[in-house]
C-alpha cells in the first residue's frame, strides 16, 4: 500500500515520554548511506520509529556525516538541511515529510497524558481505528485534541487510545490524507476513515526531463487527477482527460472504436502544421498530429498510467524546442516501488448505445412520397408541358394513404447495442535494490456501427535495479497489438452513414425471403431521379477494412552518481511498429447509382514498418546551500525516425471467393513510400530558488532537424520564468486562511516542426509518357523552398496560485498571450506559376486567453466531497497572412470553399451565402432584382453581398459563422460516504458553431435524396409559401438550393454529463476475512450519460476526416455517433 | 557528423539538389512537357473545343450532373465552370515545365553525348509551349505570358498580355522550334514533336491571324518536304493497335499499358445506356458516359458517299435515356480497349494531320484570291474520302464554305471545330442556328441554353484565378 513504514518492526520499548529530542543523546557516524539507511541507524540507536512516505518525496543522495556526543535534535536538524525534509515527533514516532519552512524543520508535539488541571470535566478513554478508503489500517496517524497539544499516534493496526473530554474535537491526520475532525460524543469506539489527499500526493509533478516539487513550479503546468478518471469506460487516455484541465480542448471528432481525438491546448496556433500537442511517454516524444482513423494513444493502456501532466506555457514546453509550440502532454507509466508488492486486477464490461438525441430527423414515408411527386410534377410540366397524372408517378408513390409511419430507419438499421470490455492484471514488486513491474491488458470494443470494432492486447514489463549504490540501470518494454475493423464514415454522403441518413424510407433493406438486398433501386420515373444506393448494412457486412498493428515501446537507461549532487543519465528509447491494412470490396457492392457488377472485386493493401530511436544523455546537478537551491540540467540528444510503406491495389477479382492479391487479374496501383527524419538537440535548464520564496527557471533547447532547409538548419528556443511565493514572506505569516499564494510569470519561445519531411526540397516527380510503343519516364520539377523552417510560438504567461483554508480550497488563474509566427502556410498561389499551392513560412496567429481552475473540498470526513471546476477562454485571431493573400479559402462543397481565414478574425470562419429566404411575388415585381434564371418565385434567395445585382458562388460568399467556442469548461465532482463513492464529470462549451456538411444532401431538394423534416415547410406555391425560409423544389438546373448558407450553421454549444460513476468499496472487515484480497471496489459507470445541445446532428464536435481540422474546423460530416456506455467493473488489489 | 546526420534526401523520388547533370535528365524533363497536355486532352479539351460546338452533344442522363460539361454544350458559360479552371491550370502547368527546361538546359557542366538531343529537347519545349499558348489564346484571348520559371510573388504582378503579344510569343517559339528541330532530325522519334509539326502548327497560327502569306509558306514547307502523305484508307488513322505516323504529324500519345498512359474516350463517348455493349467491358460503369454524341447537324454534314461517315460515326440500338428503344449515334473514331481488361484505351488523339496541312494550305491560298490553286488540295482530301467528283464552279467564298464544311467532317471529334468556327467568323451564326434546332428537339435543355452572345466567343478567366491572380475578366462575364 501507499505508506511505507521504514520501521520494519515496531519496537515496543518506548523512550521516556517526557524526554525531549535534545535530551536523547546520540553519537552517529555514517558513510555513503542512503537516507533510509540513516534513519534505520538512528532508529536502532534511539528507539524512535520513523515513518516516511516515499510517494511524498524521496531522497536519492547518499550521506556521509558524523556526530559525536550530540543529541537527536541536532542530528535531525542536520538531516533536514541536507534533504529539505521536516521531522515531526509525536511520542516515540518521528514523521518525515517534505519541509516547507527551513525554520521549523524539527518539531515536537507534547504528548499524553493531558494536563490534569484542564478545565474539562471528565476525561474518558476512547478507542479508535484509523483506516484508509479501502479499509486498510493506517499506522502512525496523528490524533490530537484540537486546541491543545495533547495527542497520540496510531499503532501498527491503526488503533489508538486517547483520553478526551466530552465535546472535545479530535483531529486525525496523516501525510497524504486529508485531516479529519470528530467531535467526541458518548461513543467510546470510533472507526475513522481518512480520505487520500491526492493534491498532496501530486506535490511532485513531472516536467520535461525531470520532476519538480509543485511549489517550485514556475510555469503553467497542470496534472490530471488520476483518481477522478480511473474507471472511465473509454479506450484511450485522451478521452479520459475530457473536461479535466483548464485550457485543454479535447474534441471527440468521431465515435468510431479507436478513433483519434483532436486535442488543442490554448487554441489553434498554426495554420498549416497542425495544432496537436506533443505526447511524451516515459521520456519518449511519442506522437504529435492527429490520426482520426487510429488514435496513436490507443497503444498506451490507460490502466498502466501513473501520471499525466500537461505543459502549457513556453517556460515548460521550451525544453521540447521545435516540438513544444502546441503544448506537451507528459505521460509516465506505472513502475514498482522498492520493498513493496502490489498486485492489482481490474475488470470492466459494458454496453454502448447510440442515444436518440442527434439521430437524423428526415421526411417520413408519406412526406417523402409527396416530395417525390412534387418533383415529378415539375418534370412533367417542364418536359411535356402538361399536368401530371397518377401514372407519371412510380407505383410506390401512388397511394399516399398506404404510406404511413417513418418507413425504413436506415440509420437505426446499421446501429447496434455493442459490448465493451477491459481487463487488466498488473504486478509491481520491489526488493531492497531492484523492482519489477509487469502488466497484461485486454480491451475489446465493438462499434455501435455494426461490423466495426477494436481489440487491444497490451503488456508491459519493466525492471530497475541499483547495481551499486552509485549506478542504477533499468529497462522497459511495452508491446501492444491492435486489431481494428473499420467502416467508412465522417467522409461524404456516399459513406456508410451518409447513405443510411439520406436513403429512401420507402424502400426496404430485406427481400421477401428475409435476406439483405445488396443494392436498393429507388423508384424511378422519366421525370425525376432518386438515387439508388448500396444497402448500407450489406456494405458493412461485406466490405472488409482491417488494420492490424503491433507496436513496442522500449526503454533502457543507466544512471550514474558521479558526485553526491551530480548525476549522469543515459537512455535509449525506441518505438518499433509494424502494421498491415487490408481492404476488400467485393463485386456485390456497387455504389450510388451504380449497381454491383460481377467480377469487379477490388482490394487495397498496405504494409508498413517504422523505427524511431532516441538517445539522450543528461547531466543533473543539485546544490542546496544556505538560502540557495539550484538544480541544473544539460543534455544532448539524437533522434532518428525511419518508415517504409508499401501499398498495392489490385482488381478486378474474377470472383469474391479468393480475395488475396494472387487472385486478382492485375495490380492496378502500387507504391513505396520512405519517410525519414533526424534531429540533434542540445538542451539545458537551471532552476534556482532563493529561500524557497523566489524561484527562477531558465530553459533552452537547440534543435537541428533534417526537415529544415539548409539555410535554417538549427533552431534555438529559450525561455525564462520567475515565481514569487508571496505566502512565504514574513508579512504573510499572520494570514492564516491562505496557505499558499504564488505569482508566476514566464516568457519563451517554442516551435512546431510538423512541416513534412522533405518539404524544403523540390522533388522531381516521375510520371510516364509513351512515344509510339516506347514508354518513357516523364519528369517534372516541383517547387523548392530552401528557407523552409519551423513555426515559432512566443508565449507570455502570468499565473496566480492560491490555496486557502487548510488547502481545502485552491484557485489557479493563468493569463496568456501566445503569438505564432513564421507560420507554415499551404498557400494558394496563382496557377500561372504551374502550381496551385506552395508551402511557405509566413503569417501570424495570436491566441490570448484566461484559464481558471478551482478545486475544493466542501466536506471532509465521513461524507467527503471534492469538486474541481475549470473554465477557459481563448481568443484566436489571424494577425497576418502571406503578402499576396488576404484570405485562405478552404473546404469543399460542390467545388466551392466552405471556410475562410482572414486577417483580423479567428482561423477558419464559415464561409457561404447569407440565406434571405425565398423569392416572393413582390421580389418578382421588384425592378431592382436582376432576373437571372435563378430568380423565380419560391427559389432560394441569397444575399447579394458584393452588390453587383447578381448572385455568384464565392463572389457573394461572406463569413457566416465562427467555429471557435467562447469558452470551454469542465466540472468534476467526487463524493464519498463511508464505502460508497460517486463521481460526476460534466464538460462542455459555450458559443462556437458547427456546420453540418451533409446538409448539402439532406437540404437538397432536387429529389435525389431524402431531406430534413424541416422541408415539410417548403415553398409549394404562391398560396402555400411555407415558412419563408425553406425554398421550393428547384425549377431550373443547376439548382442553387444546396449551397453553403447560414441555414447550415448551427450553435455548437453543449453541456455533456460525460460520466457518472457509483462505486462501492468492500469494508475492511470483509477484506480481513478474505485474507488474500487487500482491497476491492465494485462500480457502475455511465459514460456520455446525457448531452444538452441545440445542434441537430449526431455530434457537435464531429469533424470530417478528410477536411483539415485547422482550416476547416467545425465541419461535421456523417459523424460516427458517440455512444452512451453503461458498464460495471471491479478493482481488486492483493 | 551532425550535418550528415541531418541531411536526408527522399529515397523514393529524385530531387532538384542532384538533378540537371546529364543529357538523360533533360530528356526526362522534355518528356514531362507532354504530360499536362495528354492529361487535359483526356477529359477536358474535347469539352471546350468539340462539345461546345455544333458537332456534338450529350445523351440526357437525369442522374448525373451536367454541372461542367452539360452546361458548356448548351452554351451556358460561366466563370465558375471547373472545366475552364482545370484547363487553365493544366496549361500553365505544361508551360511551367517547358519554361523550367528552357531555363536550365544551357547550364554549364551538363554532359551532352549528342548535341542533337539538346537541340531536340529545346525544340520540344518551345513547340509545346507554343501549342499550350495557342490553345489558351484561342480559348481565353490575351492571357498572362510566362516564359521563365516564376515565384508566386512574381505571378501576382503579371497582368494579362494582349492577344497580339501572346501570338507573337507563339510565333517566336515555333520559329525557334523549327530551327532547333532542324539540327535534331537524326534523333526523330515517332510520337515526338518534330520540325514538320512545328511548321504545320506555325501555319495554323498564321492562318488564325489571317497572315495568309506566312501561313502559306510555312505549310508549303511541310508539303514540299514530302515526309507525310494521306493514308489511302481513312479508317487506318484510328487503329489503336497500329498508331499512324504517316499522315499524323503530331498526336497526343496514349497506351493501354497503365492508367496514367491511357485515356477513357470510348467509356465517356458511348451512350451511357449501352452499358458494356459497345465497350465490351461490362464490368466498367457507364454512369457518367454519353458525352460527345454526334449531333444531327454533324451527321447531316456528311455528303452522300463520304466514306468518313462510317468510320467517324457508329450507331447502336438500345434503350435511350427514357427507356425508349432508339438508334443512337456515337463516336466511331475511338475504340474499346484492345487488350486491357478494364477501361484503359490507347487510341491517340490527333492534333496535326497531313489532311489538315492540305486544307489549311488551300484555305490560305483561297484567302489570297488563289481559289484555283487551292482546289486541288481540297480535292486530295475529298478523294481519299471517296468523294471523287472534281470541284467545279467554286468562287472564293463558296470554296471557303466548302473548306469549313470539309474540315467539320474530316476532323470531327479531333477538337478543331470550335476553333475553326471562331477563326472563320462563323461561330455565332452556326451556334445560333444549331441552338435553335437543339431546343426544338430536346425538351430537357435548360431555359438558359443557347443564349448565343458575342462575348461567349472568349472563355471566362476562371473565377478563382481572378481572385488569386487579380486578373481582369473578359467582358460579358
Amino acid at each position: 500500500f501507499l505508506v511505507q513504514v521504514i520501521a520494519m518492526q515496531f519496537i515496543m520499548a518506548t523512550p521516556s515520554k517526557s524526554q525531549n529530542l535534545e535530551d536523547v543523546g546520540l553519537s552517529i557516524s555514517v558513510q555513503s548511506k542512503t537516507f533510509e539507511e540513516v534513519l534505520g541507524i538512528i532508529q536502532e540507536k534511539t528507539l524512535f520509529n520513523f515513518t516516511y512516505n516515499q510517494k511524498v518525496g524521496s531522497v536519492e543522495n547518499q550521506f556521509t556525516f558524523s556526530f559525536q556526543e550530540s543529541n537527536l535534535k541536532e542530528v535531525l536538524q542536520h538531516l533536514a538541511q541536507l534533504t529539505a525534509f521536516e521531522f515531526k515527533r509525536v511520542n516515540n514516532i518521528i514523521y518525515v515529510k517534505p519541509g516547507l519552512s527551513p525554520e521549523n524543520m524539527v518539531v515536537e508535539l507534547s504528548h499524553q497524558p493531558a494536563a490534569v488541571n484542564d478545565a474539562v470535566d471528565a476525561y474518558i478513554p476512547i478507542e479508535g481505528t484509523v483506516v484508509d478508503e479501502e479499509g486498510n489500517p493506517i499506522p502512525g496517524a496523528t490524533v490530537i485534541i484540537e486546541g491543545t497539544t495533547n495527542g497520540t499516534v496510531t499503532d501498527i493496526d491503526g488503533k489508538f487510545i486517547l483520553d478526551v473530554g466530552q465535546g472535545n474535537v479530535i483531529k486525525v491526520s496523516f501525510i497524504g490524507y486529508k485531516s479529519q475532525s470528530i467531535t467526541v460524543g458518548n461513543q467510546t469506539v470510533y472507526e475513522i476513515t481518512l480520505i487520500g489527499d491526492h493534491a498532496a500526493l501530486e506535490e511532485v509533478v513531472v516536467v520535461g526531463y525531470g520532476t519538480q516539487k509543485k511549489e517550485d513550479v514556475t510555469g503553467a503546468v497542470s496534472s490530471v487527477n488520476q483518481e477522478a478518471i480511473k474507471n472511465l469506460p473509454v479506450s484511450s487516455l485522451d478521452q479520459k482527460m475530457v473536461g479535466q484541465v483548464a485550457g485543454v480542448q479535447i474534441q471527440q471528432v468521431s465515435g468510431a472504436p479507436g478513433a483519434g481525438t483532436s486535442v488543442k491546448i490554448r487554441g489553434s496556433g498554426s495554420l498549416g502544421a497542425g495544432n496537436e500537442p506533443l505526447y511524451v511517454i516515459d521520456g519518449m516524444p511519442y506522437s504529435s498530429g492527429m490520426n482520426q482513423t487510429l488514435n496513436p494513444l490507443m497503444f498506451i493502456d490507460p490502466n498502466n498510467i501513473e501520471s499525466i501532466t500537461i505543459l502549457k506555457d513556453a517556460s515548460s514546453t521550451a525544453i521540447y524546442g521545435s516540438r513544444g509550440a502546441n503544448g506537451v502532454i507528459m505521460i509516465t507509466t506505472k513502475k514498482g516501488e522498492f520493498e513493496q508488492t502490489n498486485i492489482n486486477f481490474s475488470s470492466m464490461v459494458g454496453v454502448q448505445q447510440v442515444p436518440q438525441k442527434g439521430r437524423p430527423q428526415l421526411l417520413d414515408q408519406r412526406e417523402f412520397a409527396e416530395f417525390q411527386r412534387d418533383r415529378i410534377d415539375i418534370g412533367v410540366r417542364q418536359t411535356e408541358g402538361r399536368e401530371p397524372t397518377l401514372s407519371d408517378y412510380p407505383e410506390e408513390y401512388r397511394d399516399l394513404e398506404a404510406l404511413s409511419g417513418r418507413g425504413t430507419d436506415w440509420y437505426d438499421l446499421v446501429l447496434q447495442t455493442a459490448k465493451i470490455q477491459d481487463h487488466n492484471f498488473s504486478m509491481q514488486k520491489g526488493t531492497k535494490d531492484s523492482k519489477i513491474n509487469f502488466s497484461l491488458g485486454y480491451f475489446k470494443q465493438e462499434g455501435v456501427l455494426k461490423h466495426t470494432g477494436i481489440e487491444r492486447f497490451s503488456s508491459n514489463l519493466g525492471i530497475e535495479s541499483n547495481v551499486t549504490n552509485k549506478l542504477k540501470i533499468g529497462a522497459t518494454i511495452q508491446p501492444t497489438f491492435i486489431k481494428q475493423d473499420r467502416a467508412s464514415t465522417n467522409l461524404n454522403r456516399n459513406d456508410i452513414l451518409g447513405v443510411s441518413i439520406w436513403a429512401n424510407p420507402i424502400s426496404t433493406p430485406y427481400d421477401a425471403n428475409g435476406n439483405l438486398k445488396p443494392y436498393i433501386v429507388a423508384p424511378q420515373s422519366r421525370f425525376h431521379s432518386a438515387w439508388s444506393f448500396v444497402n448500407p448494412l450489406f456494405a458493412l457486412q461485406e466490405i472488409k477494412m482491417q488494420q492490424n498493428t503491433f507496436q513496442n515501446l522500449g526503454l533502457a537507461f543507466a544512471e550514474l552518481e558521479i558526485l553526491p549532487n551530480l548525476r549522469f543519465r543515459s537512455s535509449l528509447n525506441t518505438i518499433f511498429e509494424v502494421s498491415k491494412y487490408e481492404q476488400y470490396i467485393p463485386s456485390t457492392i456497387g455504389a450510388s447509382n451504380r449497381p454491383p457488377t460481377a467480377g469487379t472485386g477490388a482490394s487495397s493493401n498496405s504494409r508498413s514498418n517504422s523505427f524511431d530511436w532516441l538517445i539522450e544523455n543528461t547531466l543533473n546537478y543539485d546544490l542546496n546551500k544556505g538560502d540557495h537551491r539550484i538544480n541544473a540540467l544539460v543534455g544532448y540528444t539524437t533522434q532518428k525516425f525511419t518508415s517504409n510503406t508499401i501499398s498495392l491495389g489490385a482488381s478486378p477479382f474474377p470472383n469474391d471467393l479468393i480475395t488475396t492479391i494472387n487472385a486478382a487479374q492485375s495490380i492496378t496501383n502500387w507504391g513505396e513510400a520512405i519517410n525519414d527524419w533526424s534531429m540533434i538537440s542540445y538542451l539545458g535548464r537551471v532552476n534556482y530558488a532563493f529561500r524557497d520564496k523566489y524561484l527562477l527557471t531558465a530553459t533552452f533547447r537547440s534543435d537541428g532537424s533534417s526537415r529544415f532547409g539548409d539555410e535554417n538548419r538549427f533552431a534555438m528556443f529559450p525561455s525564462l520564468a520567475a515565481a514569487w511565493r508571496v505566502s512565504e514572506e514574513d508579512f504573510f505569516q499572520n494570514i492564516n486562511w491562505m496557505d499558499e499564494f504564488k505569482i508566476r510569470a514566464s516568457y519563451g519561445k517554442s516551435g512546431n516542426n510538423n512541416i513534412g519531411n522533405y518539404a524544403h526540397l523540390a522533388s522531381i516527380s516521375a510520371g510516364s509518357y509513351v512515344f509510339g510503343n516506347n514508354q518513357v519516364t516523364a519528369s517534372s520539377v516541383g517547387l523548392s523552398n530552401p528557407f523552409l523552417t519551423w513555426e515559432e510560438s512566443n508565449q507570455f504567461d502570468l499565473g496566480l496560485d492560491f490555496q486557502f483554508l487548510d488547502s481545502r480550497l485552491s484557485l489557479l488563474v493563468d493569463l496568456y498571450r501566445r503569438e505564432s509566427n513564421n507560420m507554415l502556410l499551404n498557400d494558394v498561389i496563382p496557377t500561372i506559376t504551374g502550381f496551385n499551392s506552395q508551402t511557405i513560412n509566413q503569417g501570424n496567429v495570436r491566441n490570448m486567453g484566461l484559464e481558471i481552475a478551482l478545486g475544493g473540498s466542501p466536506f471532509v470526513g465521513v461524507f467527503n466531497w471534492d469538486i474541481n471546476a475549470n473554465i477557459a477562454f481563448n481568443r484566436n485571431k489571424v494577425i497576418s497572412l502571406n503578402d499576396n493573400t488576404v484570405r485562405i479559402l478552404a473546404g469543399n462543397n460542390d467545388g466551392n470553399p466552405t471556410h475562410v481565414s482572414v486577417v483580423g478574425k479567428p482561423i477558419g470562419q464559415f464561409y457561404g451565402f447569407v440565406l434571405e429566404g425565398v423569392y416572393t411575388p413582390e421580389d418578382m415585381e421588384n425592378p431592382d432584382i436582376v432576373k437571372t434564371p435563378q430568380v423565380y418565385e419560391g427559389n432560394v434567395k441569397y444575399r447579394d453581398v458584393n452588390g453587383d445585382g447578381l448572385i455568384n458562388d464565392v463572389l457573394d460568399y461572406t463569413i457566416i459563422g465562427n467555429p471557435h467556442p467562447d469558452f470551454i469548461f469542465g466540472l468534476t465532482n467526487n463524493f464519498v460516504y463511508k464505502n460508497i463513492d460517486l463521481g460526476l464529470i460534466i464538460n462542455g462549451q459555450s458559443g462556437g458553431q458547427v456546420m453540418n456538411g451533409l446538409r448539402q444532401t439532406t437540404d437538397n431538394l432536387q429529389g435525389f435524396f431524402n431531406v430534413d423534416e424541416d422541408w415539410v415547410n417548403r415553398w409549394r406555391s404562391t398560396e402555400n409559401p411555407g415558412d419563408g425560409i425553406h425554398s421550393g423544389i428547384p425549377q431550373v438546373r443547376p439548382s442553387w438550393g444546396h449551397r453553403v448558407s447560414t441555414l447550415w450553421v448551427e450553435d455548437a454549444s453543449y453541456l455533456r454529463i460525460s460520466n457518472l460513476t457509483l462505486g462501492y468499496t468492500l469494508p475492511s472487515k470483509i477484506m480481513e476475512r478474505l485474507k488474500v484480497v487487500k482491497g476491492s471496489r465494485i462500480y457502475m459507470t455511465v459514460q456520455n450519460l446525457a448531452m444538452f445541445t441545440n445542434y441537430k446532428g449526431a455530434n457537435p464536435e464531429g469533424q470530417a476526416a478528410n477536411q483539415n481540422n485547422t482550416l476547416v474546423p467545425g465541419f461535421d460530416m456523417t459523424s460516427y455517433p458517440l455512444s452512451r456506455t453503461t458498464s460495471i467493473g471491479i478493482n481488486l488489489s492483493f | 557528423c551532425s550535418e550528415d546526420f541531418l541531411e536526408i534526401f527522399p529515397e523514393t523520388t529524385l530531387n532538384e539538389g542532384n538533378f540537371y547533370q546529364t543529357q538523360e535528365e533533360f530528356i526526362l524533363l522534355a518528356n514531362g512537357c507532354y504530360v499536362p497536355m495528354r492529361d487535359y486532352e483526356k477529359d477536358l479539351h474535347w469539352v471546350l473545343a468539340e462539345l461546345i460546338s455544333d458537332n456534338t452533344s450529350f445523351q440526357y442522363n437525369i442522374r448525373t450532373g451536367e454541372a461542367v460539361r452539360g452546361v458548356i454544350d448548351q452554351f451556358i458559360i460561366t466563370s465558375d465552370n471547373r472545366g475552364y479552371a482545370q484547363f487553365w491550370d493544366g496549361s500553365y502547368n505544361g508551360i511551367t515545365r517547358c519554361n523550367k527546361l528552357l531555363a536550365e538546359i544551357d547550364r554549364e557542366g551538363v554532359t551532352w553525348t549528342d548535341q542533337a538531343y539538346k537541340e531536340r529537347s529545346t525544340a520540344e519545349a518551345l513547340f509545346l509551349r507554343g501549342l499550350y499558348y495557342f490553345n489558351l489564346v484561342r480559348q481565353f484571348g490575351g492571357v498572362t505570358l510566362v516564359t521563365t520559371p516564376i515565384t508566386a510573388q512574381e505571378a501576382v504582378n503579371i497582368d494579362r498580355a494582349t492577344e497580339e503579344q501572346v501570338y507573337q510569343q507563339i510565333i517566336n517559339d515555333l520559329e525557334s522550334a523549327v530551327n532547333h528541330f532542324s539540327n535534331a532530325t537524326s534523333v526523330d522519334e515517332d510520337g515526338r514533336a518534330n520540325k514538320y509539326a512545328a511548321q504545320a502548327l506555325l501555319g495554323k497560327v498564321q492562318l488564325t491571324l489571317k497572315n495568309y502569306g506566312a501561313a502559306e509558306s510555312s505549310l508549303k514547307a511541310v508539303i514540299d518536304a514530302n515526309q507525310y502523305s494521306l493514308l489511302p484508307n481513312y479508317a487506318d488513322l484510328y487503329d489503336p493497335s497500329n498508331p499512324d505516323f504517316t499522315e499524323t504529324l503530331f498526336s497526343i500519345q496514349y497506351s493501354e499499358n497503365n492508367r496514367e498512359l491511357s485515356n477513357r474516350f470510348i467509356f465517356m463517348f458511348a451512350p451511357w445506356s449501352s452499358e458494356g455493349e459497345i465497350t465490351n467491358r461490362p464490368n466498367i460503369s457507364m454512369v457518367s458516359a454519353g458525352w460527345n454524341i454526334p449531333t444531327r447537324d454533324l451527321i447531316m454534314a456528311f455528303e452522300e458517299g463520304d466514306n468518313r461517315k462510317a468510320v467517324s460515326i457508329n450507331t447502336w440500338t438500345g434503350p435511350d435515356w427514357d427507356g425508349e428503344i432508339r438508334e443512337l449515334s456515337y463516336i466511331g473514331k475511338f475504340k474499346p480497349p484492345v487488350s486491357a481488361p478494364d477501361d484503359r484505351c490507347g487510341d491517340n488523339m490527333p492534333v496535326l494531320r497531313y489532311s489538315d496541312v492540305l486544307l489549311m494550305y488551300a484555305e490560305a491560298l483561297n484567302a489570297q484570291g488563289r481559289t484555283g490553286e487551292a482546289i486541288p488540295f481540297v480535292e486530295m482530301v475529298r478523294n481519299r474520302a471517296g468523294l471523287t467528283e472534281p470541284l467545279q464552279g467554286y468562287n472564293q467564298e463558296s470554296l471557303q464554305d466548302l473548306i469549313l464544311k470539309e474540315r467539320q467532317v474530316e476532323f470531327c471529334f479531333e477538337n478543331q471545330r470550335w476553333y475553326d468556327l471562331k477563326r472563320t467568323g462563323k461561330a455565332l451564326e452556326v451556334m445560333a442556328a444549331h441552338g435553335q434546332r437543339e431546343k426544338e428537339m430536346k425538351s430537357f435543355l435548360f431555359d438558359a441554353s443557347f443564349d448565343v452572345a458575342n462575348y461567349k466567343l472568349l472563355a471566362p478567366i476562371p473565377a478563382e484565378q481572378i481572385l488569386i491572380n487579380r486578373l481582369e475578366q473578359n467582358s460579358g462575364y
